[in-house]
């Protein structure tokens, strides 16, 4: 099912949690909403559940006619195509679907939580205590209205069948107390799984449990969304899991969304000073533009031609993997002074101290195989960013109606402690 | 039942009895404190607890029945189940409503809510009591309307079953809340999204997940509706045979020198308390690994 999200509110008192969201969604995709806490990602989510009621805004699903027709007789439709912004599209666009005659756009945005029929797996699992991991799962079914109740022997295979899916055959006689928390998760996701959803919703799925567990189950649910081929949303704050597993992700902060795009994307253009910092640990150098070029501040050589940037103060991001080692010939490299070294398996990380700003700046070598130079406390360096990204630091001041934004006090501050 | 899940609830039982050197005190410190909790125990709650049987059984077995076969006795002992009756149900609806309403939604005036089904815990029964008096006495404000409409509300059942209600109120509520703070809302919210309508999720979800913390609530509120004193002794009017509650019946019966009667109607709220205690106990033995399952957290 695809969905479109357009212009949705929440308020909880005084706090905003989402300031006008929009988003596309699009059939079969398996989308990460991620993001720090307190971002709105997780209200986000509930709100395509219909667990939140919102403050504005309007939430529509889009699906074949007939597909699923309990919902769409009961609810209004209006035909339209999903307005595809400049934003990266969907990864699994499908417009030949959209296209057919009986696709229908659904408002669903004043529809309970029972009509969206929805999949919502949620951080605790919220499994039935009192029930065997089989009358959990098959709790969805045995509550349908009579008429449309499978017997006990459709709805006992269902359950073997999903158990199979989930890998937990043979466990169906257990109490939730008597699981793991790998084992708890997988059975919340059988039990949503159980009542054929429109979509999965999955809020915080690796949120409780030890690492290996959550490599595991990771790789286990990117397996599960291709055979199953469920539109997936889950939501997070480990950029890593993030990245490993959606087709796309959505970096929300403070109620808003800073950015839309495949995994690539985000990791390789972030569009906002947000994204660049919640996605690894990027180094901000203080510059400015003047007469087309980009001066680093206490620097006196240009760093580069700054083409189209507008003139005045910026910050430079540039990542620890994305600067180079270059020779005393490179007259626009930036001088430093080796002040830290680390080995972190195949990574040599070096803390640098900028002889021009007395900045410190962090940047990750390949491990050296023994040939080549090893650096040592003290040693001269000259570093440059093979790839960067400039944002002015006016706007950031001035682009919080609140007056007061974390994100931009974090790159503020670090600035600073680096002069 | 599962034996691992059992073992469990049994082994910690074991180690903790002998073999746990930091907290093992010397012998004569651990008889000490032993024999203080006992001898207090034995003096204070078992020693008045066996005088009323010995009191009652004084006069030998034959004594003892034949005061149960007094028809005020056994008019009182009706009363005071008739009362117990409407009030444990009663407060049953309304805690869990109550509950439910403190424990899963934010409204204007939660606190002022949960401060007043205290009240009758913090005001005295006799308080309580005169309350009643004051409203539907001879002077009452309405008395006038009641009396027209309903009959007699003071010195008859309706009074004294308003008053146990008024003192067993906070009993059910109070039991369920914390428990259902502590489990939140998720369970439904889950149950909801599975289609489940909303008193399906009550039924299926949320009352298993309360049944103990609710039962136990009705225990306590059912002790303490038979047992009542002061309130229902305000409105009773003390009409024998009509308004005599089991408690009120004991002290009009101790007042006239009978004494062996008096102990044995006493004897048989002692037992109903005892009884009732048994009932809390086996039920918390029986369904050791289901209570422990409820109360685990993110399970």
């Amino acid at each position: 099912m695809d969905i479109q999200i357009r212009g949705v509110q929440k308020h909880y008192g005084s706090f905003h949690a989402l300031r006008g969201i929009d988003l596309d969604i699009a059939s079969g995709e398996l989308l990460a909403l991620l993001g720090p806490s307190g971002s709105g990602k997780t209200t986000l989510l509930r709100a395509i559940a219909g667990l939140e009621p919102l403050d504005g805004g309007q939430v529509k699903f889009g699906d074949i006619e007939g597909e699923r027709s309990r919902f769409a007789s009961t609810a209004r439709s209006d035909r339209e195509r999903p307005a595809m912004d400049g934003r990266a599209g969907p990864a699994t666009e499908d417009y030949s679907r959209q296209g057919r005659p009986d696709y229908r756009w659904v408002d669903a945005t004043h529809l309970s939580v029972q009509e969206r029929k929805v999949g919502f797996v949620f951080q605790q699992y919220a499994l039935f205590k009192h029930m065997t991991v089989l009358d959990n799962i098959a709790f969805g079914l045995t509550v349908r209205p009579k008429k449309e109740r499978p017997d006990t022997a459709t709805i006992n295979k269902r359950v073997r069948e999903l158990l199979e899916l989930v890998q937990l055959g043979g466990l169906e006689k257990r109490y939730p107390a008597q699981l793991s928390g790998g084992q708890k998760q997988r059975v919340a996701l059988a039990r949503a799984l159980a009542i054929e959803p429109r979509v999965l919703l999955l809020d915080e799925p690796f949120g409780a449990l030890d690492a290996k567990v959550r490599k595991d189950l990771r790789r286990w649910l990117r397996s599960l969304h291709r055979e199953t081929g469920y539109t997936t949303i889950f939501v997070t704050h480990d950029q890593e899991e993030a990245l490993e597993l959606a087709d796309r992700v959505v970096v929300m902060n403070r109620g808003v969304i800073e950015q839309v795009g495949t995994t690539d994307e985000v990791w390789e253009v972030p569009s906002t000073p947000f994204v660049y910092d919640f996605l690894g640990t990027p180094n901000v150098l203080p510059a400015r533009v003047e007469r087309g070029a980009l001066l680093l501040n206490g620097a006196t050589a240009t760093l580069a031609t700054a083409g189209a940037e507008p003139e005045g103060p910026v910050n430079v991001y540039t990542r620890p993997n994305e600067l180079r080692v270059v020779g005393d010939d490179d007259a626009a490299a930036l001088a430093g002074k080796v002040i830290e070294t680390q080995r972190t398996g195949l990574l040599l990380r070096l803390g640098v101290k900028l002889l021009s700003s007395g900045d410190v700046i962090e940047i990750e070598l390949p491990h050296p195989d023994p040939a080549v130079q090893r650096w040592q406390i003290g040693d001269g360096i000259r570093v440059r960013p093979s790839r960067y990204s400039l944002f002015p630091r006016a706007v950031a001041t001035a682009a919080e109606e609140s007056g007061y934004d974390p994100t931009l006090t974090v790159t503020e501050h670090r600035a600073r402690s680096r002069v | 039942m599962n034996h691992a899940v059992k073992d469990a609830a049994f082994l910690p039982f074991e180690p903790l009895k002998q073999t746990n050197s930091v907290i093992n005190e010397p012998r004569l410190v651990r008889w000490l404190l032993i024999a203080a909790a006992l001898g207090f125990l034995s003096l204070f709650l078992l020693l008045p607890l066996l005088s009323v049987f010995v009191e009652a059984l004084r006069k030998g077995a034959g004594a003892y029945f034949a005061a149960f076969s007094d028809p005020e006795t056994l008019a009182s002992i009706k009363l005071t189940f008739i009362a117990a009756a409407i009030a444990v149900p009663l407060n049953l609806i309304f805690g869990l409503c109550a509950a439910w309403a403190i424990t899963k939604f934010e409204f204007r005036g939660k606190q002022l809510l949960i401060t007043m089904i205290d009240l009758p815990f913090s005001v005295s029964p006799v308080v309580a009591g005169l309350i009643f008096v004051l409203i539907f006495g001879a002077q009452g404000w309405a008395q006038p309307w009641f009396g027209d409409h309903l009959g007699k509300v003071l010195f008859a059942t309706p009074g004294i079953v308003l008053a146990t209600i008024f003192v067993t109120f906070p009993f059910i509520a109070r039991e369920l809340i914390p428990l259902m703070q502590e489990q939140g809302t998720e369970d439904e919210q889950a149950a909801l999204s599975l289609g489940a309508t909303g008193w399906q999720t009550f039924t299926r979800v949320t009352l298993p997940n309360i049944k103990w913390a609710l039962l136990y609530g009705v225990l306590l509120c059912n002790a303490r509706a038979t047992g009542e004193f002061g309130a229902v002794s305000v409105v009773s009017g003390h009409i024998r045979g009509l308004t005599n509650t089991m408690p009120l019946h004991i002290e009009i019966l101790y007042n006239e020198y009978q004494f062996v009667s008096a102990f044995a109607v006493a004897s048989l709220l002692a037992l109903l308390a005892m009884v009732t205690l048994a009932v809390k106990s086996l039920l918390e033995w029986r369904y050791a690994d289901q209570l422990a399952a409820t109360h685990r957290s993110g399970g």
